[in-house]
């Protein structure tokens, strides 16, 4: 019997609403979406800035530094494709005014992570080519 | 904001559940039937004198199958409700504001599903993934920013907000201690229900704790159960329920409401703000009442701990203090207030929170059997879901 090797679920990439975001991910950025009107970060992407309405946005990079605001270590796969990876840690990581962004967190057992620990982007490649957008506690 | 004035307006006359069960062939269009047909029984109408419907729930059924399924002719007044787990509850006010402007006479609230046959939340696969996009909001969202780390089932979007709740309280044990409790609590109330799917299966602390963990802080015993079934109630105007068989149980005060950036629990500023922390404060102004004054509570229970801060965020205690409450004031049916009377969605059956309408009516009435609480003369029913969504309803006899 021949194996399939298990998909990961991809992200959407040809969405326009977060294209530039993954394209940014390929390329080690971190892109977060701002309002060309009142200048304030739009997250996450939306038709409309909640701010101002403003509908103009552009796309500029982060500084890929955090802290962690909340957790969850995963237990359970509710995918194939996470069944090898249990148990998994997912943090949502403040990394600008307004901007909370989730993403693994690699390198730390579930036992360490910690609300409010500082934390670093790392940009790592999903079989299939794309890339996430993860997190590692920040070297000292 | 003014809170709607329905007070006392509106009265439940008839409910209905069908047996709830683990496996069926039956669709969710006929059980949700049924549990109409025994709703308009117990108000002693006929299924053609309804002339309003509310869907409440998964957005898989419309109001058109409800009324063509029951040959409804004359329909005046409809509606679909989406906030998830917060429908029924949600649903409830709507009907309760149809029927006090005349809008409609009689309105069927019904839902139900197949969660265990069918759209089983438990599973791991790609049909999961379906039903998942079907039933949350903002699907593009969920695709790119939260599907390919593996955030995907409502309890692990939860576990986020437990977390930070444990976090801000230091509530590392005492949270805990109170979920087990819950559960507990719960199960032994379902001991004496007759259509609850837990009965015949008691729950110790030593089993609560050898659950596995599925979603940190959440146990497999902190869960929902999943399965199959329908329920329904019939709200009416105060005038037409006086020649109602039944004990009049009014609808005093029905209320939703939707936390910051509804569809993304991730950007909520403070995650630990949901719908009923706005709907609650609206909802006992208007009643012109306090948790003070509820006998009882149903209270939405897809996961323990949502039901420990939905007793914060309506005022029961403060914030962080829940675990203080259940322990020391008691959600027993000996306790100050007794809390998912019927064994709740963990511990009778998942019915999307039709269950907790049907039961607080049952308490109102006087006809909860074993598990009456004694003198009960106002109850409290609560949704919960959709990302944080929230409503809540008081009534009286
Ligand atoms: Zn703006």
């Amino acid at each position: 019997m021949a194996t399939r090797e298990i998909q990961p679920l991809k992200p959407h990439l040809n969405d326009p609403l977060f294209h530039p975001f993954w394209e940014g991910a390929q390329a080690q950025k971190l892109m977060l979406r701002q309002c060309n009107n009142c200048k304030a970060y739009q997250w996450p992407p939306r038709p409309m800035c909640a701010n101002c309405s403003g509908c103009s946005f552009s796309w500029v990079e982060g500084d890929g530094e955090g802290r962690v605001y909340t957790y969850v270590v995963a237990h359970r796969a509710f995918h194939p494709s996470f069944e090898d990876r249990v148990p998994y840690i997912l943090v949502v990581v403040d990394v600008a005014p307004g901007v909370r962004i989730l993403g693994n967190l690699l390198g730390t057992p579930p036992e360490k992570v910690k609300i409010g620990m500082p934390v670093s982007v790392e940009f790592v490649k999903q079989l299939g080519g794309s890339t996430l957008v993860c997190w590692r506690p920040k070297s000292e | 904001m003014r809170p709607s004035q329905i007070k006392d307006q509106a009265v439940i006359i008839g409910i209905g559940e069908t047996r709830y069960v683990r496996g069926t062939g039956r669709s969710e269009l006929l059980q949700i039937l049924e549990a109409s047909i025994a709703a308009c029984r117990d108000a002693g109408i006929r299924p053609s004198e309804i002339d309003g419907v509310i869907a409440p729930g998964l957005p898989i059924l419309r109001v058109e199958d409800y009324a063509a399924g029951l040959n409804i002719r004359n329909l005046s007044f409809s509606g679909r409700v989406e906030m998830g787990g917060a429908s029924a509850t949600a649903a409830l006010g709507h009907a309760a504001r149809a029927v006090a402007t005349g809008q409609a006479k009689y309105v069927l609230v019904a839902t139900g599903w197949n969660g265990y046959s069918s759209m089983r939340l438990g599973q791991c696969g790609d049909e999961l993934l379906d039903l998942i996009t079907t039933i949350f909001p903002n699907p593009s969202l969920r695709r790119n920013l939260e599907h390919p780390y593996g955030l995907l089932v409502p309890m692990q979007y939860y576990s986020l907000h437990a977390n930070r709740w444990i976090y801000e309280y230091s509530l590392e044990k005492e949270a805990v201690q109170a979920m087990a409790t819950l559960a507990i609590t719960e199960r032994k109330h379902a001991q004496n229900n007759e259509n609850a799917l837990m009965k015949g299966r008691t729950l110790t602390e030593e089993d609560y704790y050898a659950s596995p963990m599925i979603s940190e802080p959440l146990r497999l015993l902190d869960c929902c159960l999943e399965t199959d079934g329908a329920a329904a109630v019939i709200v009416t105007d105060a005038e037409t329920a006086k020649s109602s068989k039944h004990r009049p149980v009014y609808i005093v005060a029905a209320e939703e409401g939707h936390p910051a950036s509804p569809d993304d629990i991730i950007s909520r500023p403070d995650i630990l703000e949901m719908g009923i922390t706005r709907a609650a404060p609206r909802a006992f102004e208007a009643a012109g009442l306090g948790p003070e004054d509820i006998d009882f509570a149903e209270i939405y229970d897809c996961f323990t701990f949502i039901v420990l801060r939905q007793l914060e965020e309506m005022g029961f205690c403060k914030r962080g203090e829940a675990p203080i409450f259940v322990h020391e004031r008691g959600i027993g049916l000996d306790g100050d207030l007794p809390v998912n009377t019927h064994g709740g969605l963990l511990s009778q059956a998942h019915v999307l929170g039709m269950n907790h309408i049907v039961e607080a009516v049952l308490q109102l009435r006087g006809e909860a059997g074993t598990n009456q609480v004694s003198g009960a003369r106002i109850g409290l029913v609560t949704g919960y879901g959709d990302l944080g969504d929230g409503s809540i309803a008081i009534l009286r006899n």
